[in-house]
């Protein structure tokens, strides 16, 4: 984290060293997510975080910090750090820094560490005050690793009348690290189930559609990663996700589903990431500061079929409830069920399990 | 509808406004007396201060204006132009700054300081309660 770190105090020197800062500003943004939650089942961990013990410092609770200033009028400098309760050592790290030019009124070009959408909340998956749940389905939001490149990316934005369309290009290189699954530990000696393994994206692009029309939004999107992962004998392979996402804010309905297909290289490839399909559908209703919301959300193997891939279905309901201006607790009740003799994203077997939690979001 | 019918209309509801003794809770979209401009819509409006159009029909840079949160003006602002419930509003405006894809509009305390601030900048655009409406600004459209 040395280096993100490194470049994240860049693009702020960047901004301060700047005159016309001093007229405009750097403005300072943030929001912080606290929660607790537990799983009413001894001996499991879900998401490499959650057990029978109810705990704050899970893998929800965090703090960000967002610096923005203006270089000139057609260049800024952005820099979001993050810090997470996980792990009790709070390390900082930088989710974002990079500098975006204003190349015509509909075309902006963006450089620097950023974070790339895979999937609808990719982007802003961080910002809990953002969106309904108390985290977005980890069905689907589990299947990609790596949420951040250093690289580049435009965002070209023609106006199409009523709607508008975003067509986000991107591509760089990152480093990540995935956790093995019961399976995957099961396949190599020197590996434990949660154990984390490194490795390397020295390629990662792709291309995000979205529509934006009058209360809602329609995007497609697709990643190319090529990895190499010297754990799993990985050299150069490449793995894809196409995806597909919908939301509705409209009439105080709402809406958001999301369809995504991983699909590895054939190889010690699909050991690590074997092929997923999985899915999501999000109904909710606004009444007034209340807005209660049911999720169903699956995830299965995806076309090539391998005993790695993980499977189970899962039921949330929750409700999300505007405390004040910019500040909304939640709270969640979620079914899962790994398929049989699987873990889904348990660490170990088991029929059918709860995790129920509750959850400050602010932004500020 | 083209650009002059949308003026046509606000000048016509100003008269009318101005006829009948204007109620509390109308607003008026202003701009700087400058501005290129005969009227506004409601969707060109709706593109700005959402963050989806950085320019004024016309081409021209905009900087959209805001109200406080707790403000009527805010509120009746958000629900007839927008479209948009205040809760979905703030959420949509707060994935859209973290995701680093627009800054919400500059929120400025009262009808007075956004009036102030319209008059003295072209590029600004703003709204205000229909009775606050002088000649140091320029009216785009009524909203009853």
């Amino acid at each position: 984290m040395k280096r993100a770190v490194t470049g994240g105090a860049m693009a702020l020197t960047i901004g301060l060293m700047h005159p016309h800062v001093h007229a405009e500003g750097v403005s300072i943004n943030g929001f912080l997510t606290t929660s607790v939650a537990r799983v009413d089942e001894p001996g499991v961990r879900y998401l490499n975080s959650f057990t029978d013990q109810a705990r704050f410092d899970n893998t929800d609770s965090r703090l960000g910090l967002q610096f923005t200033g203006a270089i000139n009028d057609r260049m800024s400098a952005t820099a979001q750090l993050l810090a997470r309760g996980r792990g009790g050592n709070n390390t900082i790290e930088t989710d974002w820094a990079f500098v975006s030019l204003d190349v015509t009124q509909q075309a902006q070009v963006r450089t620097g560490k950023l974070k790339f959408p895979t999937f609808l909340i990719s982007d802003y998956y961080e910002v809990g005050y953002a969106y309904p749940w108390m985290r977005p389905p980890q069905e689907v939001y589990s299947l990609n690793p790596i949420s951040t490149l250093v690289g580049l990316d435009a965002l070209y934005t023609p106006s199409l009348g009523s709607s508008n369309l975003l067509i986000q290009p991107f591509v760089g290189s990152n480093r990540g690290e995935t956790y093995a699954s019961a399976a995957q530990a099961a396949m190599m000696p020197s590996v434990s189930t949660g154990d984390t393994i490194a490795f390397d994206a020295p390629l990662l692009g792709g291309i995000n559609a979205v529509l934006n029309f009058n209360g809602g939004s329609f995007r497609l999107g697709y990643v190319h990663a090529e990895v190499d992962a010297g754990d799993f004998g990985i050299e150069g392979e490449t793995a894809g996700f196409a995806s597909a996402g919908l939301t509705i804010d409209w009439n105080n309905l709402v809406v958001y589903t999301e369809y995504v297909d991983r699909d590895a290289e054939s190889g010690p490839m699909e050991a690590a990431f074997p092929d997923q399909r999985a899915g999501y559908f999000t109904l909710g209703y606004r009444m007034g500061k209340f807005l209660p919301h049911v999720t169903y959300a699956a995830m299965d193997e995806g076309q090539d079929e391998s005993p790695l891939a993980l499977k189970q279905t899962s039921t949330a309901i929750g409700l999300r409830y505007e405390l004040l201006d910019g500040a909304a607790l939640k709270f969640e009740y979620q079914t899962i069920e790994p398929d049989d003799n699987n873990t889904g994203l348990f660490d170990t077997a088991v029929d059918e399990a709860h995790l129920y939690g509750v959850s400050l979001d602010v932004i500020f | 509808m083209s650009g002059k019918l949308h003026g046509f209309f606000a000048a016509l509801a100003l008269c009318a406004a101005v006829i009948t003794a204007p109620a509390n809770a109308e607003l008026a979209v202003i701009a700087h007396p400058s501005v290129e401009l005969v009227g506004i819509s409601k969707q060109e409006l709706k593109e700005i201060y959402l963050g989806r159009a950085r320019t004024f029909p016309n081409g021209d840079p905009v900087t959209p204006l805001d109200q406080p949160g707790d403000s009527a003006a805010y509120r009746q602002f958000a629900r007839d132009v927008l479209d948009m419930d205040t809760q979905a509003l703030k959420s949509y405006r707060a994935k859209l700054m973290f995701a680093g894809k627009g800054k919400p509009p500059q929120v400025l305390t009262s009808d007075a300081a956004v009036k102030k601030a319209v008059a003295g900048n072209p590029g600004a655009l703003g709204y205000v309660q229909g009775r606050q409406v002088d000649g140091t600004v320029k009216v785009l459209l009524i909203l009853p």
